[in-house]
């Protein structure tokens, strides 16, 4: 509700009055780091996940630290009334705790905790008894609009029920794409050689989670409905819709508590820096620890049933954008690896051999490597199979 | 005899005289007077003939008589002898005969002597001559002696009273805050917004001088016996450069009993630079100290350390609720019909109630009783046009003033890609006015104003909102010694905001304020030393809190509306200014304020010692129309005091308490256009507050210099501040998402100030802390865990110049500087990854500061010429903003880019120095 006015009203003060926003550093922060944060959310009839990772200071991250310090080491158990725990079935080397109980034919009605008994700072943490809510069902769809040049997402969901209420939708897009020249050599650290298969350069896949909280609740309508909600809005140029795109959408059913908690955790970090943005504030999720009543926990554990969907569209009748080539660099077959490789360091790449003139044509890698583009040429299980593998 | 009394005193009788020299029986006996002084030979004629004769010393010292005369003709023989000798004889009353040198008395009133339609009545008695005048004189001329009152109470002990109305000579109009003191300064007083004055004085003989700023500075000569009245005509000041003119506002600093008030004329406004040459009253007041706001863009201000809601903007006598147009980019009130402004940041008149900080009142002129004119604007973004005149010759005159923005060709220029530049942002306002004058005792006002903002974006989201302010007010003099003003307002504000985005949620949310209010104030004199001031304030609330309606055919939303809350609020005063010497004065004043919120109204009850929420609701009570549901009442007291050591050195101190019962409440740092105001009711306490100050006051060089330092502590219980996500917006319980806090603000500030003279100005320095505290323990994580912290705009160093320098009587330069401490802000601590992306930890609410904020800006501004003959006046405006350039940080905030990069930024409202060019015709 507010927030588009907010956000609209900044932008014409913002235009109105010369403002400026500029990177800037302020001294004196103070770090608080090493909170545990865990994020997932127990599912009866699916798999699921849980991700236990460690907080960092403001500073370090300020300076450009991306690295996310994951506990591996936790003693992770779902737990229910009755006292019947549940064990993860592995981890990740990203924290990943997997379970899946769903063949244990949970009592979809009962209540479930989770239990984590942590390596690192020896505290024990418990999420309050939740009851399971049902996922409701959701429809995908995409749009095309030609004014705003944009490719839209589209969720539609329904409860007719009225309990749903409260949504919450993860992605994972996955699309693939192709290099400007398909090439057919690559060098070796000697000289240019043929590719032995396929060309592992042309087609890259390449996928991405979401990386905004994306919510909606209902409770101000007639009925629990969510229509035509953009879920993602992709405007024509990119990369991800050059080819095929593919979303697979996960909606979960939250509690209103759960809701608050995720919608304040999105305003502090999205909703500020405005003129009129709200101060930003703490609530409490729903872990706390049992050993150490002032020890804090960051996330919300919901026991729910998500519901995903899949959408695939290609894209390829959509206009291409292209960047302007530059001219071919040619180089001789016999040239000395010496100067092959500086080519290389300005990030140029082979895409042709020419016996005949005994010469190789090279061009910029990004137009010549999908794989610059952080893509891999590994084709997805889900992918369907009447889209080209390569 | 002294020759100066003696020769008022005979201009005096001689005003009253009337016959003729006499004929008078006189004892048979000639005369025969060889080369005698006029002494002797006047006592001798004094004996014998019962005449009594009147002259001067000085001039008669040398002059030797030779009159002979038979004893019935000795009067016309003398008055032979003295013309040779150059002098004259007048008659002088019945038996009196007054010798003065070069030119006679006269014998007769001069016809136009009184002005048409005053009552006189001539009173002949005993050779003393009087005239009670029973209407006023009106007093045009600095060198007529005025005699006032009745001569038999001449010899009477004590002071008498003076009053009359101030008025400016070419258009009628009254003139406030003009001073009137007698030339030893030690009796003094102001006149009001009427032009209404009363001075108490010694009897007999005075000089009064009358100072006003844009007014020449004049005198008058009185003799004044008793009560009574005298009008004075002043002029308006055409030059007023060359050598230092002593002005008014000077004496104001030292011999008002009130500490912290500021008054800025309307004229002044003008000069002090602004953001887009938009002069804008709600800026003028934030360059006063002790006045803070939160950053540029923001409409509201803090005084002393207290809230944006806790100032009561009057206009008219009407209350204003939402103080800017566009969020705080354009002022509310159109600057050309202003005619002062008075903010009252310390002792609070208990005329006044319902806010616990301060108190701006703006009023707007009369129109000009004598002929239309009107003047005309164009600035870079608004435009106005006022109007005024007469509608009957010197009893009713109108106004009327319109002001409209086109700011939609800015927004035109944004990229359109960024969706925003089929935008459009517009407001308009009306002033309108009229004043009507039954006669000398009774006046009738009448005002209105108007105004209405909207802004909307890509068809998106629209947002409007309205101020609606009428008023009425009769002011009637009751009596020599009372006066009585009457007035009734009514007050409305609302507005709407509507959201597009997605047709299914599409909603209309609309909130309306209204205010209907009646006050009966009176003020009497009692004796010389009480001025009694007493009345009753009454306010009728009532509040929409919340409409919200679907929109558009496509919309699912369901209505929902929030039931209207409505509340009564009234209040009797009573307040003494007693003056017990010209040195000691009180100020004591009291103020019982009843409030009650009124059913019909639904409301929760929750369980006590807990925090409230919807787990702890109690019980619905249903409470009836008219029911009183929660009564709350209780004093406040007013009370000042200013001793003063010399005329230019005085010691003032105060105390005020005051409680509010309507509240703001908004969760962004600045006024947003969602903030809403909520009446106190069972569940929520109206705030309460107190102030002590006190401070020194001293005038130097000659009064061209004022001087003052003022410290101050304030308490503030019971402020509303929301709970953590809080839900401000049609929350059907909203009382359990706020919390009640306690505040604390205490500080110094020093003042230089020169009025008038070529450079003029002021410069000031405060320093001041304002604490917050949410100590409830009910509340389960109170913020920053229930320690003080810092309120959003606690700044503790301030200092403000403002300075106008003449360099001609028609240009001028003017300068403002403003630096002050960065103000708090909320910074996180740490960062997680979760959902995607990296979120931001946030610890203790206000822990840092952005840095430090400085500006200056330069304006050079061009008056119209001063030749009173040209059809129009025009003046022209050219200034630079914000000239450093600094880019004065508004905010420091962290945002998450995405995956991986936190970042953190700071936000900048004016960012770069900012031209601007306003031209102005009067006409």
């Amino acid at each position: 509700m507010k927030k588009q006015i907010i956000k609209a009203c900044t932008v014409l003060t913002g235009t109105i009055l010369i403002s400026c926003v500029v990177p800037y550093e302020p001294a004196a922060l103070t770090d608080r780091e090493g909170y545990i944060v865990v994020e997932g959310n127990i599912s009866l009839t699916s798999p699921f996940t849980i991700q236990i990772s460690r907080s960092a200071g403001i500073s370090s991250v300020q300076s450009g630290a991306k690295n996310i310090k994951y506990e591996r080491t936790a003693n992770v158990y779902v737990r229910d009334r009755q006292n019947n725990t549940y064990a993860p079935v592995s981890v990740s080397q990203f924290g990943e705790y997997l379970f899946d109980f769903s063949s244990q034919d949970p009592d979809p009605t009962g209540e479930y905790q989770l239990v984590i008994h942590s390596g690192l700072d020896g505290n024990t943490y418990e999420s309050e008894f939740e009851q399971a809510t049902l996922s409701g069902t959701m429809e995908l769809s995409y749009v095309k609009d030609e004014t705003a040049q944009e490719f839209r997402i589209l969720v539609n969901s329904h409860d007719p029920g009225k309990n749903s209420r409260y949504y919450y939708w993860t992605y994972i897009e996955t699309w693939d794409y192709v290099s400007r020249i398909r090439s057919d050599c690559y060098f070796n650290g000697i000289k240019v050689v043929k590719v032995q298969e396929p060309s592992y350069m042309y087609r890259c896949w390449k996928s991405e989670p979401a990386s905004d909280i994306l919510l909606l609740e209902t409770t101000n309508l007639s009925e629990d409905r969510v229509k035509d909600f953009p879920i993602r809005k992709i405007p024509y140029k990119n990369i991800r819709i050059s080819q095929h795109y593919s979303i697979e959408v996960t909606q979960t059913i939250l509690t209103p508590q759960a809701y608050e908690y995720l919608e304040t955790m999105r305003k502090n970090s999205n909703d500020v820096g405005d003129l009129f943005s709200p101060q930003p504030n703490e609530i409490r999720g729903n872990i706390r620890c049992v050993n150490d009543p002032d020890a804090f926990a960051i996330g919300y554990i919901s026991v729910c049933n998500s519901g995903r969907q899949r959408l695939s569209v290609d894209c390829t009748e959509l206009p291409e954008v292209y960047e302007t080539l530059l001219e071919d660099t040619i180089m001789s077959l016999k040239s000395r690896p010496y100067d092959l490789s500086i080519l290389v360091g300005l990030c140029y790449s082979p895409y042709m051999i020419d016996e005949q003139m005994g010469v190789s044509f090279w061009n910029l890698t990004r137009c010549v490597d999908c794989r610059y583009f952080g893509g891999e040429p590994v084709r997805p299980s889900f992918w369907p199979e009447v889209w080209p593998t390569y | 005899m002294r020759p100066l009394p003696f020769l008022i005193t005979c201009l005096c009788i001689v005003c009253f005289a009337g016959s003729p020299i006499p004929a008078r029986t006189q004892d048979r006996q000639d005369y025969h007077f060889r080369y005698v002084t006029l002494d002797s030979l006047v006592k001798v004629v004094e004996k014998k003939t019962g005449y009594r004769f009147y002259y001067s010393k000085n001039q008669t010292d040398t002059l030797l008589l030779s009159v002979r005369s038979r004893q019935e003709e000795i009067i016309p023989a003398l008055n032979r002898a003295l013309q040779e000798a150059g002098f004259f004889l007048s008659p002088v009353g019945e038996n009196g005969l007054a010798i003065t040198k070069g030119q006679g008395l006269l014998s007769s009133l001069p016809s136009e002597f009184y002005k048409a339609g005053e009552d006189n009545k001539a009173d002949f008695e005993n050779g003393n001559d009087i005239i009670t005048a029973n209407g006023s004189q009106v007093a045009d001329s600095e060198n007529r002696l005025y005699t006032l009152g009745n001569p038999e109470q001449a010899e009477m002990k004590g002071s008498v009273r003076l009053t009359g109305y101030i008025r400016d000579e070419t258009t009628s109009q009254p003139s406030a805050g003009i001073s009137i003191y007698t030339e030893d300064k030690k009796y003094h007083a102001i006149s009001d917004a009427y032009g209404f004055y009363s001075l108490s004085l010694p009897r007999g003989y005075a000089t009064l001088i009358i100072q006003g700023f844009g007014y020449k500075d004049s005198h008058r000569l009185i003799r004044i016996f008793s009560e009574s009245s005298l009008d004075i005509n002043i002029a308006e000041e055409v030059y007023s450069l060359s050598g230092i003119v002593i002005s008014a506002e000077k004496m104001e600093n030292v011999r008002n009993v009130q500490l912290g008030v500021e008054k800025v004329r309307a004229d002044r406004i003008r000069h002090i630079p602004m953001a887009f040459g938009e002069a804008d009253i709600i800026k003028v007041v934030l360059t006063l100290p002790g006045v803070k706001s939160v950053g540029e863009a923001s409409g509201g201000f803090n005084v002393r350390g207290g809230a944006s809601d806790q100032n009561l903007i009057l206009f008219n006598d009407g209350t204003i609720f939402n103080s800017a147009h566009l969020f705080g980019l354009f002022s509310l009130f159109n600057n050309d019909i202003v005619s002062s402004l008075e903010l009252y940041k310390s002792s609070i008149p208990a005329r006044y109630g319902g806010r616990i900080s301060s108190v701006l009142e703006v009023n707007s002129r009369e129109g000009n009783k004598n002929k239309i004119t009107g003047s005309a604007g164009i600035g870079l973004l608004t435009t106005k046009i006022t109007l005024e005149g007469p509608v009957v010759k010197d009893k009713t005159s109108f106004i009327l003033a319109g002001r409209t923005t086109y700011s939609d060709w800015l927004l035109g220029l944004i990229p359109e890609n960024s969706g925003y530049n089929n935008g459009s942002a517009n407001f308009y306002d009306l002033n309108a006015g009229i004043s009507h004058k039954f006669n000398e005792n009774n006046h009738l006002y009448v005002n209105g104003y108007f105004s209405r903002d909207r802004f909307s974006f890509n068809n998106e989201n629209s947002y409007a909102y309205q101020n609606v302010n009428t008023s009425v007010k009769f002011r009637s003099i009751l009596s020599d010694n009372s006066t009585m003003v009457l007035s009734a307002a009514y007050d409305r504000y609302n507005y709407r905001t509507r959201d597009t985005s997605l047709a299914s949620n599409a909603y209309d949310l609309a909130y309306k304020l209204q205010q209907i209010s009646a006050k009966a104030d009176f003020t009497t004199r009692l004796g010389l030393h009480h001025k009694l001031n007493y009345g009753v304030n009454a306010f009728l609330y009532y509040i929409h809190p919340g409409t919200y309606t679907p929109f558009g055919e496509a919309s699912l939303v369901e209505s929902d509306i929030l039931e209207r809350e409505q509340a009564l609020e009234s209040a009797l005063y009573i307040s003494d200014t007693w003056e017990i010497n010209p040195n000691l004065s009180f100020e004591l004043g009291l103020r019982y304020g009843f409030y009650s919120a009124l059913g019909p109204k639904n409301y929760y009850l929750y369980q006590a010692g807990v925090s409230r929420s919807e787990e702890s609701i109690t019980e619905t009570v249903n409470a009836p129309g008219g029911k009183f549901i929660k009564p709350y009442h209780g004093p406040e007291l007013r009370l000042s005091v200013r001793y003063a050591f010399t005329p230019t050195f005085s010691l003032k101190a105060g105390f005020n308490s005051m409680r509010q019962n309507i509240h703001m409440l908004s969760n962004t740092t600045i006024i947003s256009p969602t903030d809403i105001w909520k009446l106190s009711d069972a569940n929520i306490k109206p705030q309460q507050g107190w102030q002590a100050a006190a401070g020194l006051y001293k005038n130097l060089f000659d009064n061209t210099l004022e001087c003052s330092i003022e410290g101050y502590y304030k308490n503030i219980s019971d402020y509303l501040d929301y709970a953590s996500s809080a839900k401000l917006l049609m929350n059907h319980h909203i009382e359990t998402d706020v919390i009640e806090t306690q505040g604390k603000a205490y500080g110094v500030e020093v003042m230089l100030k020169r009025s008038l003279g070529r450079l003029n100005g002021w410069l000031s320095y405060t320093y001041s802390r304002t604490l917050l505290r949410q100590n409830d323990p009910s509340v389960p994580n109170p913020v920053n865990n229930g320690q003080w912290y810092p309120a959003a705009y606690d700044k503790p160093h301030d200092v403000k110049l403002v300075g106008n320098f003449k360099i001609t009587h028609r240009f001028s330069f003017s300068m403002n500087l403003d630096y002050s401490t960065g103000r708090p802000i909320t910074l996180p601590v740490g960062s997680y990854y979760y959902s995607g992306g990296w979120r931001l930890m946030y610890s203790d609410r206000n822990a840092h500061r952005i840095p430090d904020y400085f500006r200056m800006d330069l304006s050079f501004n061009i008056e119209p010429s001063h030749k009173l003959t040209l059809l129009t006046h025009s003046s022209v405006t050219i200034g630079v903003y914000n000239v450093t350039g600094r880019k004065n940080p508004y905010s420091v905030f962290f945002k998450s880019d995405g995956h991986n990069n936190v970042n953190s930024y700071m936000l900048s409202i004016f960012g770069c120095p900012i031209p601007y060019i306003t031209y102005n015709i009067k006409f």
